[in-house]
C-alpha cells in the first residue's frame, strides 16, 4: 500500500522534532562508520497524477521549510521538486527534478535538466543526495541526482562542479522535515502518490569509471525482486554489493546508516520511523486529506506475506453452540483484505458431512473478519460439531493462504473439581502425568466426538523444583482406540448414546491431596514456590508460575469459559458453607465468561476407606448435599455410586496402579483400574447426558419408602425406586442400616450399631420392588424407626482386603435394569446403583418408617421439569397388573 | 340388575388427566403437578377403587435408556 494526496492541501506528512545537518567533513565513528567520510542521500518512490502536465508551479514533494510558510526558499531549506509541466520557466525543468540541498547546488536549486521528464502514471524511484566519490583521507564532493522507473532505466546527473564547502561544513540544515506538502501553491496536487521514504547518512553506491550514482544499484532498487534499501545498505557495510567499478575503502562500498526509514505503506504504522533517528511523521493540517492506495514500489519492499492463524492449544469451543469460534492471527505485506472458509475435518460427526466439504453458510467470505494493522481477528457462529478446519486468505489474491487450523470443535466443555478421587476417576497416574493408557483399549464409538484437557506437572512440582505446567489435549474421534485413559472414552461413549454429535470436552484440574479451603484462600501449591491454586489468568513460565495458578491458567486456555461444573471432592470438600461459597465465587471470578455455570454434585463414590476414615462417611456426602443446596438454581445432584471398584489392596482409588499384577507399595492384583475407572467412565458420561436432559435414567436412585408390612412391626417392606436386582445371580447383601433415634445414628441391620443387635434378614421381592427386613424375633418400636442403604460405603479394606476380588461382594448391592456401567468381569453390565440419602440429622437421614397400611403415592424423585407421561400399574398381591393408566404429570 | 355397574364418578378437580372408565378395578390420584427438588416429592397418593385387598402400585418402566418414567417412582404404604 501507499499514500496519495487524497484532498489538495489539506494534509501533510511531518516530523514533529528535527535533527540539522552535521559537518560532512568529520569521520564518523560508530554504526557501520569507522573514521568514515561521507555524504547523505534522500530516496523515494513517486507515481504523479494526470493532469500533472497542466500544471505551473514548481510543486514540492518533500522537503524542509525553515521559515514554515510553505516557501521552501530559506537558505537552508532542501527540496525535492518536481515542477509542472506547464511551467513557465525555466520550460527545460517542466515534470523534471529541481532540487535544493541548501547550497550544495549552485545558485539556490539544481535545476536537473539531463534527466528525462518524469511520465505520468508511471512510478518512479528518485534518489538525491551529495557523495564522497573519493576518499576517506581524500574527500572528492559530488551532489547528485537520479530516476529510475520501476522496471526501467535509471538516469542520474551529477554536479559538474564540487559540493561547496560551505554546503559541507553547514549544519543548519534540517535534513529531513516534511513530505507531500499542503502549503501554499506548491503543494503536491491530488493523485500524487508516495511510498518508501529514506534518508540516509552514507554515500549512495558509486560508479567510479562512470563518476555517477551506480545505475545498477539503481535499477535493482527500482525491479522487483532487487534490493530493497536495507539489502543494499547492507551489502554496502559489508563490501558484498558486487557491481562493477565501485569504490572500496574501509571493508565497505561506500558506506551507509538510515536515519530516516518511513514505508508510508499506511497511515499508523507507515509513519513509524524505523531509522536510527528518533521520530514519526505525522498527519499534519487537517487529516483525512491523504489515503491508502494500493502498492506502488516494487514487490521485495512489501513482499506477500501469508496471513497465519494463531494456534490455540484449546481449539474446543464450550457454550453448545451459543458461543462464536473466534481465532486470531497475523497478515501483513500486500494484504488488505481477509476471507475465511470452515470445511469439515477428518471424520466429522455433523449429520451428512463429508470430510473435506464446505460447512453449509460458512463458504468464503469477509464475513466475521475484523483486521488491524497486521492483525485479525476471525469470529464464526459454528454449530455443535466438528471437527472443523478453519482456512484464511487473502481476498485480493486468493493464492496467499494461511495454513488451516484444525481440529475446532463446538460443543459441552465440563470440569471436573476435586483431589484424588476426581482426578483419578477417569485418568491414571500421578500430578505429573497427563492421561494414563487405554488400557480396554475402547474405541470411541459412530457419531462421538471427544476432547480431553489436562495439565502435565499440573502442581508444578510441588515442593521440589518448579516444573512447568503445561496443557495436554487430545482429540478422540469416532472409531478410534485414543491413547487417552479408558475412562475419559468411556465417559464420551456414554454421553454419545444420549447426545449423539454433540462434542463433549473433558477437563481435569482436580488434584491429589488438596483440599477446597486451600484452592479459595489460593494458597501456593503443595509447597510450591510460585504456584497457586487460582493465580491469575496467564500462562506459568518456564522457571516460575509468573503469577499463574491452576484455576487461572484454565480459565486463560478455556476463554475464562465452561459449561457445567463437576465436582467430587473427599475429604477435601469443606464442612463450613462459607468456604464452600468462597471457592464458588473464585471459581467463578476467573471463569468470567461463565460466571454463572451450572455445578453437578457427586456425593463421593465409594473408594477402599471405611470408618474411622471421615473422607468415607455420610458426613462427607451430605456435606455435598448441602453445596447442591447453597448452589441454588445453579446445583444440581448426581448420583453417589457405592460400587466403584478400586484398585489393588488398600490403593483407596480407581486409579492407582496402572500395570496389572500390582500395586505400588504391596501386591497382589491390579485389574489395571479397568472395572473402577469403567464404571466411573460411563456412570459420568450418564450423569452428563442426564444432566442436559432428564429423560435419560442417571438421576441418583434412593429408597422412596418404608413402612411395617402390619401391626406386629416385625418386617418392613423397603420401596425401591425402580425394578432392582444384583448382579450375577449374587445373594442380596445386607447393606441396609437402621436407625432407632429417628435418624441420629444408624447401625447395619443386625449390628450392635443401632443398638439393636437383633438378627434382621433382607431379601428382594421377587418382583424386585421392594426388600423385606424381618427380625429373627420381637418387634421395632412404633416410631422413630429409619432405614437407609449403603450409608457406609461397602466392604471397604477391613472387609475386603484384596480390592480386586472386593468386585464379587459387590454384585449383592442392588442396580436398577439398565445395562451400561461397567462390563468387565460382568456377565450382565451393572445399570444404575441404589444409594443412600447422603444425609445427616434426625428427621432427615434415610427414610421413615411408616405405620402399615399408609396410602401409596407417586412420587418425584430428582429435579426435573415438563410435561410427562408415565404408566401406573396396580397390581394384586400375586403381583398380576389389574389396571394401567396413562398419567400426565406436570413438573417444575 | 345383573350386568349393570354404576358408572364410576369423574375424578375430582381438573389438575391432572387421569382416564376413566366404567366398571372394574380403578385407581386415582389425588393430583398431577408437582414442583420438583433433589430428592423425594410426592406428586398424588394412589387411591384403589374398586380393587381387592392388598394391591399395590408401581410404575410400568419403559425400555431403553431413557423415557418420561425416568425421576419418578411409586411409594406404597
Amino acid at each position: 500500500m501507499a499514500i496519495q494526496v487524497g484532498t489538495y492541501q489539506q494534509t501533510d506528512l511531518r516530523l514533529t522534532s528535527f535533527t540539522n545537518k552535521r559537518n560532512f567533513n568529520t569521520a564518523l565513528t560508530g554504526g557501520p562508520f569507522s573514521g568514515d567520510v561521507v555524504g547523505h542521500w534522500r530516496a523515494f518512490f513517486v507515481r504523479l497524477p494526470s493532469g500533472y502536465n497542466l500544471l505551473n508551479q514548481r510543486i514540492v514533494m518533500a522537503g524542509a521549510d525553515l521559515n514554515g510558510a510553505g516557501s521552501f526558499n530559506n537558505g537552508n531549506d532542501w527540496t525535492t521538486r518536481i515542477p509542472g509541466g506547464s511551467l513557465g520557466t525555466p520550460t527545460n525543468i517542466r515534470q523534471r527534478l529541481q532540487l535544493m540541498d541548501a547550497t550544495a547546488w549552485t545558485s539556490l536549486e539544481g535545476n536537473i535538466t539531463t534527466i528525462s521528464q518524469i511520465a505520468i502514471g508511471t512510478v518512479y524511484l528518485v534518489v538525491t543526495g551529495v557523495a564522497n566519490t573519493g576518499s576517506n583521507a581524500s574527500p572528492v564532493w559530488r551532489n547528485f541526482a537520479a530516476i529510475c522507473p520501476v522496471g526501467g532505466t535509471p538516469e542520474s546527473e551529477v554536479g559538474a562542479t564540487a559540493t561547496t564547502t560551505t554546503f559541507l561544513a553547514n549544519t543548519n540544515q534540517r535534513i529531513f522535515e516534511i513530505l507531500l506538502p499542503r502549503l501554499t501553491t506548491v503543494a503536491s496536487p491530488a493523485g500524487t502518490t508516495m511510498e518508501e521514504v529514506a534518508y540516509c547518512t552514507g554515500d549512495f553506491p558509486w560508479d567510479t569509471a562512470n563518476n555517477r550514482p551506480h545505475h545498477d544499484a539503481l535499477a535493482a532498487l527500482a525491479t522487483n525482486g532487487g534490493l530493497t534499501y536495507e539489502t543494499m545498505l547492507a551489502a554496502q557495510n559489508a563490501g558484498t554489493l558486487g557491481y562493477a567499478n565501485l569504490r572500496t575503502e574501509n571493508g565497505g562500498n561506500g558506506k551507509g546508516r538510515l536515519e530516516y526509514r518511513f514505508t508510508l505503506r499506511d497511515l499508523s504504522a507507515g509513519l513509524v520511523n524505523s531509522g536510527a533517528i528518533a521520530g514519526n511523521l505525522s498527519e499534519a493540517g487537517t487529516p483525512g486529506g491523504l489515503t491508502v492506495v494500493s502498492q506502488i514500489a516494487p514487490t521485495q519492499y512489501n513482499p506477500v506475506v501469508a496471513p497465519a492463524i494463531t494456534v490455540p492449544v484449546v481449539r474446543f469451543v464450550g457454550g453448545r453452540g451459543t458461543r462464536p469460534m473466534v481465532r486470531t492471527g497475523t497478515y501483513g505485506g500486500t494484504t488488505t483484505s481477509l476471507q475465511r472458509r470452515v470445511i469439515y475435518g477428518t471424520s466429522p460427526v455433523n449429520e451428512g458431512a463429508v470430510a473435506g466439504a464446505v460447512v453449509p453458510g460458512f463458504d468464503w467470505s469477509t464475513s466475521g473478519m475484523t483486521l488491524n494493522a497486521g492483525q485479525f481477528t476471525c469470529s464464526v457462529a459454528l454449530p455443535v460439531g466438528g471437527p472443523y478446519t478453519l482456512e484464511i486468505r487473502d481476498t485480493n489474491d486468493t493464492g496467499n493462504t494461511a495454513i488451516p487450523l484444525t481440529d475446532n470443535i463446538v460443543g459441552t466443555m465440563v470440569n471436573l473439581w476435586g483431589q484424588s478421587g476426581a482426578a483419578l476417576a477417569l485418568r491414571m497416574g500421578g500430578n505429573n502425568e497427563p492421561w494414563g493408557p487405554n488400557n480396554l483399549n475402547v474405541a470411541i464409538a459412530a457419531n462421538a466426538l471427544g476432547y480431553a484437557l489436562r495439565l502435565t506437572n499440573i502442581d508444578a512440582n510441588g515442593s521440589s523444583t518448579y516444573q512447568q505446567p503445561q496443557p495436554g489435549a487430545a482429540v478422540m474421534r469416532q472409531g478410534t482406540t485414543p491413547a487417552v485413559g479408558h475412562g475419559f472414552a468411556l465417559a464420551v461413549n456414554e454421553w454419545n448414546a444420549h447426545h449423539p454429535r454433540h462434542p463433549l470436552a473433558i477437563v481435569v484440574p482436580a488434584i491429589n491431596g488438596t483440599a477446597m479451603s486451600d484452592w479459595a484462600a489460593n494458597a501456593l501449591v503443595l509447597g510450591s514456590a510460585s504456584w497457586r491454586y487460582l493465580g491469575s489468568k496467564v500462562a506459568p513460565g518456564v522457571s516460575a508460575a509468573d503469577g499463574s495458578g491452576v484455576v487461572g491458567y484454565h480459565a486463560l486456555l478455556q476463554d475464562s469459559y465452561t459449561d457445567l461444573h463437576l465436582i467430587m471432592w473427599t475429604p477435601g470438600m469443606d464442612p463450613s458453607s462459607t468456604v464452600r461459597a468462597n471457592w464458588t465465587a473464585a471459581i467463578d471470578g476467573l471463569f468470567s465468561n461463565s460466571p454463572t455455570a451450572p455445578w453437578l454434585v457427586f456425593p463421593p463414590w465409594r473408594q477402599s476407606r471405611e470408618l474411622p476414615d471421615q473422607s468415607s462417611t455420610f458426613v462427607k456426602r451430605n456435606e455435598h448435599v448441602s453445596y447442591v443446596a447453597e448452589l441454588g438454581a445453579r446445583g444440581a445432584l448426581a448420583p453417589y455410586w457405592p460400587d466403584v471398584i478400586a484398585d489393588g489392596t488398600g490403593s483407596l482409588h480407581s486409579a492407582n496402579a496402572p500395570s496389572p499384577g500390582g500395586v505400588p507399595s504391596s501386591g497382589p492384583i491390579s485389574d489395571a483400574n479397568a472395572v473402577g475407572q469403567g464404571r466411573l467412565g460411563r456412570g459420568i458420561g450418564r450423569s452428563i447426558a442426564w444432566y442436559y436432559d432428564r429423560r435419560v435414567k442417571g438421576e441418583p436412585l434412593q429408597i422412596v419408602g418404608a413402612a411395617f408390612t402390619d401391626g406386629s412391626r416385625n418386617v418392613i417392606r423397603v420401596q425401591l425406586p425402580r425394578q432392582m436386582r444384583t448382579l450375577n445371580g449374587a445373594a442380596l447383601a445386607n447393606r441396609f442400616s437402621i436407625s432407632l433415634d429417628n435418624g441420629v445414628n444408624f447401625g447395619l441391620v443386625g449390628q450392635a450399631g443401632n443398638g439393636d443387635a437383633t438378627a434382621v434378614t433382607a431379601a428382594l421381592a421377587s418382583d424386585g420392588r421392594s426388600v423385606t427386613l424381618t427380625r429373627a424375633s420381637g418387634a421395632w418400636p412404633a416410631t422413630n424407626v429409619r432405614v437407609d442403604y449403603c450409608r457406609d460405603w461397602p466392604f471397604g479394606p477391613t472387609e475386603a482386603v484384596d480390592e480386586a476380588n472386593t468386585e464379587a461382594l459387590l454384585y449383592g448391592l442392588l442396580y436398577d435394569s439398565q445395562t451400561f456401567r461397567g462390563n468387565t468381569n460382568l456377565a450382565t453390565p451393572a445399570g444404575n446403583a441404589l444409594a443412600s440419602s447422603n444425609l445427616v440429622g434426625a428427621g432427615v437421614a434415610g427414610v421413615a418408617v411408616a405405620a402399615a397400611g399408609g396410602a401409596a403415592a407417586l412420587v418425584s424423585t430428582t429435579r426435573l421439569t415438563g410435561a410427562r407421561t408415565v404408566e401406573v400399574e396396580m397390581v394384586d398381591s400375586g403381583g398380576n397388573p389389574l389396571r394401567t393408566k396413562t398419567v400426565t404429570i406436570t413438573a417444575s | 340388575m345383573i350386568g349393570a355397574v354404576g358408572r364410576v364418578g369423574s375424578v375430582g378437580g381438573s389438575r391432572g388427566r387421569v382416564t376413566i372408565v366404567t366398571g372394574g378395578p380403578d385407581f386415582t390420584l389425588s393430583n398431577a403437578t408437582v414442583t420438583t427438588e433433589f430428592g423425594l416429592v410426592t406428586v398424588g397418593t394412589l387411591t384403589p377403587v374398586n380393587a381387592p385387598p392388598g394391591v399395590t402400585f408401581r410404575i410400568k418402566e419403559t425400555a431403553g435408556a431413557s423415557g418420561d418414567d425416568a425421576g419418578f417412582a411409586v411409594r406404597n404404604g
